[in-house]
Order: C-alpha cells, then sequence, then structure tokens
C-alpha cells in the first residue's frame, strides 16, 4: 500500500507554490470585493419575492387553465342531469296518457257540467255580494 | 471556524471573513487548476476569477454541498473557459508562427527527458482520467465531490477511477516502472 502511496505521490507531485503570489491572490480577491460588495440579504428577498410572484403566477395561470375545464365538466353534467329528467318526465306522460284520455272520454261531459254550473254559481254569487242583484 | 460559519457570517455582510476561505482554500485550488492549464499565470488569473465568481454568487450557495467541490466546478469552467479562448487564439496565429513553432533540437531533447520522467505519465493520460485521480488521490474528494466537480454521476466518477487506474498501470508497465519503486 505504502508503495502505491509513494508511487502517488511521485505522480501527482506538487510544484511549491510562491507565497508572495498566494498572499498577492488573496490580496486582489479580497480588493475587489472591499470595493463592489454583494448584498446577499437584498438578494436572498429579492429571490424569495421572485419564487413567491412565480408560485402565485403559476396558481393563477393553473386556475385560468383549469376554470374553462371545470366549466365544461359541470356543464357536461348539468346537461346529462336535465336530459335525464327530461327524458323521465316524458315517459311518465307517455305512461299516463291512456289514463288521461280514458277519463276524458268518459267523464269529460260530468266533468264539464260540474265546471259550468261552478262558474254559473259563483258568478250568481258575486252578483248578490255587490248588490247588482238587488236592483 | 468551519466554512459553513464563514459562509453564514459573509452572507450576512462580514465580507472579511471570505479572506479565511480565500486562504484554506488558494493552494489546493492551484495545485488543482495546474492538471488542467500550463501557464502560471493563467492557474493565478484563473484562480481570482474563480474565487470572485465564487463570492458574487455565494447566495445561491447551499450549504448542503461541500464549498470546496463547489468552488473546483467554478474554477474548472473558467479553466475551460480559457483553453477555449487560448485555442481560438491559437488557431487564428498559427499559420503566421508556424515556422517559429517547430521544437529545436534543445527542446526536443528536454521532451525527451521529460517524457521519461514520472509526471509524463499523468500526461498521457486522458484528461478525464488524470483529473479524477487527481482529485481522489491527491486532494482527497469523496466521489460525491468528484462527480459536483466534474458534473458527471458519482458511478461514472467510479468507472474513471477503476479505469484510469488500469490505464496507468499499462504506462508504468510500459516505461518499466514497478509500483513497489
Amino acid at each position: 500500500m505504502s508503495g502505491t502511496e509513494n508511487l502517488w505521490d511521485q505522480i501527482f507531485q506538487d510544484k511549491p507554490v510562491s507565497e508572495a503570489r498566494l498572499a498577492n491572490l488573496r490580496l486582489n480577491v479580497m480588493r475587489q470585493i472591499t470595493e463592489h460588495p454583494q448584498d446577499f440579504q437584498g438578494q436572498l428577498l429579492l429571490a424569495a419575492r421572485k419564487r413567491w410572484g412565480m408560485i402565485l403566477v403559476g396558481l393563477f395561470a393553473f386556475g385560468g387553465l383549469l376554470a374553462p375545464f371545470f366549466v365544461l365538466i359541470n356543464g357536461y353534467f348539468l346537461a346529462e342531469l336535465i336530459k335525464y329528467a327530461a327524458g323521465k318526465v316524458i315517459l311518465i306522460l307517455i305512461d299516463i296518457k291512456p289514463v288521461i284520455t280514458f277519463l276524458w272520454d268518459n267523464y269529460s261531459l260530468y266533468l264539464l257540467s260540474v265546471l259550468v254550473l261552478l262558474v254559473v254559481l259563483y258568478r250568481s254569487e258575486n252578483r248578490t255580494m255587490d248588490g247588482r242583484g238587488a236592483n | 471556524m468551519d466554512e459553513g460559519e464563514l459562509i453564514r457570517r459573509v452572507l450576512s455582510g462580514q465580507q472579511e471573513h471570505y479572506a479565511c476561505l480565500v486562504e484554506r482554500y488558494q493552494k489546493p485550488l492551484i495545485h488543482y487548476l495546474r492538471t488542467i492549464l500550463n501557464g502560471e499565470d493563467q492557474v493565478f488569473d484563473c484562480a481570482q476569477e474563480a474565487f470572485l465568481a465564487a463570492y458574487r454568487n455565494l447566495g445561491r450557495y447551499s450549504v448542503k454541498y461541500s464549498f470546496r467541490a463547489w468552488l473546483y466546478a467554478i474554477a474548472r469552467n473558467k479553466a475551460r473557459d480559457y483553453l477555449r479562448k487560448q485555442r481560438r487564439e491559437i488557431a487564428g496565429a498559427v499559420e503566421e508562427t508556424l515556422a517559429d513553432s517547430l521544437p529545436g533540437p534543445e527542446e526536443l531533447w528536454l521532451a525527451k527527458e521529460e517524457s521519461q520522467g514520472v509526471a509524463a505519465i499523468l500526461r498521457a493520460l486522458p484528461e478525464h482520467y488524470r483529473q479524477v485521480l487527481y482529485l481522489r488521490y491527491h486532494q482527497d474528494l469523496s466521489y460525491e465531490e468528484i462527480a459536483s466537480v466534474l458534473k458527471i454521476p458519482a458511478s461514472r466518477v467510479k468507472t474513471y477511477l477503476h479505469r484510469g487506474k488500469e490505464r496507468l498501470r499499462q504506462e508504468l508497465a510500459r516505461r518499466g516502472i514497478n509500483e513497489r519503486n
């Protein structure tokens, strides 16, 4: 193992770095940082605002996209419901039509006679009430 | 003071603490950049730009990751930009200086001497193997750190390490150098 490590050391031998150049590098970096400092708090705040803005825009866009879809779905179900209800009513009407026809054929004269009698009685009653029958 | 605390202080406005980070990582960064770039001036310029870029983007850095790996990744990108720029310049000037660039007998002799040295073995390896081997065995970076520096999956780092060692062994055998030496 030490032989291999020795080999790595030989292969990857680093040339020494001048301390003066390193100090110079550090000074240059720090000088530029001091001259142009970054406002990290402002950047973080801006990033947070951007993130929330994006979330809101995304939500609105998502809602805008989904709204017509919901309207379509709801409209479809409503139409289906109306069709279903109307179909049921028509079926009931079809079923009771012979009954109504039968009743009308047999009892229409009696029914009309009773109705006419009721109307005549109602009108004569009204005339008595408003005094015209007294004259 | 650990690097997380240093970064927190710099982010809270105490810029002077960044000097500690520069001091801590400047030497290993320069050694790493030397494996990519050739000229010493380029290496120092690139290191400086990397430190400044890291400072400017410190707000985006997450303490979940290693600062060293993040810094090395920035430096590597800068070094690649340098190399691209250099290649363009060389391509532009190659016709003018073709005759002058031919090596003389002394340069040929020096190149031969260097090619026989151990350092030349590393130069013979492809760049990605060389960098993975260097970062792992010389700078002791973890697989995950190397993966984030080179922007490759950790599984590929292991593959590169294995293949790199194999290539190195072959190269050593070819040159008659024993691992135990």
